[in-house]
């Protein structure tokens, strides 16, 4: 998957980065992404994608692939698991065009 | 004048410590040992400094505003950074003894108009790039002043391969001529090898491009390494993330090109990364022949 759509202005970025060091924004995250996401200056189309779930919305506005790996452990949980990861795989699926899982 | 006495490249990816139990107990087993083998030789050297060249995953500097590399000059490092224990599987912070001192003798040496170096302090996030050497080598318990190089390999642009095997050069020159004399130095780079983290290609390795990659360090032909290891090379062997290899060619030019040695390499699926360990046996190799 290419860097080539990359752009380093999106606001989702600035938004993954707290998200990372802010335990308590990061808490009402996982309760309300979209609210979160409204109230952090991203743009409607971003905000449509969290809402949605939707990584390769993401990917096309020019959201990096390995911060949008991380939100989407953000969204799903960082918890491995014992056959899976959640997050992993409701990425892959977002990106290559098929149904995100609803949670 | 002080002395290069290891340099060695390692893998990180957050499965080492947050799900090894997901891996083939043979390959675990010989892994581990691997990472354990290092750290071995990392106390064996007697290090007064080590120096981890350690990708930053989009953590500390504005994505707009990306330093090409960057040392920590904090007086201690802690990690991993709450947000990543779970992922880890790390739930007690580790403490390293930080390395200002030498760091800002680097930065001021190594200081010039085509590289945009910085120096970083204050709260600084480190997940698995420092995490899983300082988890599987022990360097907490060794008490090694650890000086952490932030380098970019993932926000365009990144440096390029060549820069990356000079500047490795660049450092050990600094490291020779400005730290104080009769210290002994470490490099370990970390990261890599092919992965696509939150790519379309998550689950795949590209083991092909790994195995070359391994060859090439261990060739110890720097010009056919630097030819056939581009940064495109390592894109196209997964996007954003194989290109963490460029932190091992940092420590390729300061270890003179080589011959390495591979200590253990596996594609190990359920890391959705490739993970090899090199050392290029340094304690040998005289200055004298990394200037020519």
């Amino acid at each position: 998957m290419s860097l080539d759509r990359f752009n380093p202005d999106l606001a989702v970025h600035r938004l993954v980065q707290e998200l990372k060091r802010d335990r308590i924004l990061r808490e009402e995250f996982e309760r309300d992404p979209a609210a979160v996401a409204e109230r952090s200056g991203l743009s409607a189309a971003e905000v449509a994608a969290i809402r949605g779930r939707d990584f390769k919305a993401l990917f096309e506005l020019g959201m990096h692939p390995f911060l949008l790996g991380q939100l989407s452990r953000l969204i799903f949980g960082t918890t491995e698991g014992t056959a899976t990861s959640a997050a992993a795989e409701a990425l892959v699926a977002s990106l290559r065009g098929e149904d995100a899982p609803a949670s | 004048m002080a002395t290069l006495e290891f340099v060695a490249a390692a893998s990180h990816a957050p499965g080492v410590t947050g799900w090894p139990d997901k891996v083939a107990p043979a390959t675990r087993q010989e892994m581990d040992a691997a990472y354990h083998e290092l750290g071995r030789r990392i106390r064996a050297s007697r290090l007064d400094l080590l120096i981890v060249i350690c990708n930053d995953h989009g953590s500390n500097f504005p994505l707009d505003d990306h330093p090409d590399l960057a040392f920590v000059l904090s007086e201690t490092h802690v990690g991993p950074a709450e947000w990543f224990t779970n992922w880890l599987n790390v739930h007690t912070q580790y403490s390293l003894t930080g390395a200002p001192e030498a760091g800002r003798l680097l930065f001021d040496a190594l200081r010039a108009d085509d590289v945009d170096l910085r120096e970083l302090a204050g709260e600084v996030l480190f997940d698995d790039n420092l995490t899983i050497p300082t988890k599987m080598m022990g360097l907490a318990e060794l008490g090694v002043p650890v000086l952490p190089l932030m380098h970019n390999t993932m926000i365009p642009p990144v440096p390029r391969e060549r820069f990356c095997y000079d500047w490795g050069r660049r450092l050990r020159t600094a490291v020779e001529t400005v730290l104080p004399a009769g210290m002994r130095v470490g490099i370990l780079a970390t990261g890599g090898m092919s992965h696509e983290p939150g790519g379309a290609r998550y689950m795949l390795i590209d083991e092909e491009f790994d195995r070359r990659f391994l060859a090439l360090v261990a060739a110890g032909d720097p010009e056919r390494l630097l030819t056939e290891a581009t940064y495109e090379a390592m894109e196209a062997a997964g996007a954003g993330g194989t290109a963490e290899l460029q932190s091992w060619l940092i420590a390729a030019g300061a270890a003179g090109g080589g011959p390495a040695e591979t200590l253990f390499y596996s594609p190990i699926l359920e890391f959705r990364c490739g993970i090899g360990l090199v050392d290029w046996n340094v304690a040998t190799t005289s200055p004298l022949e990394v200037a020519r």
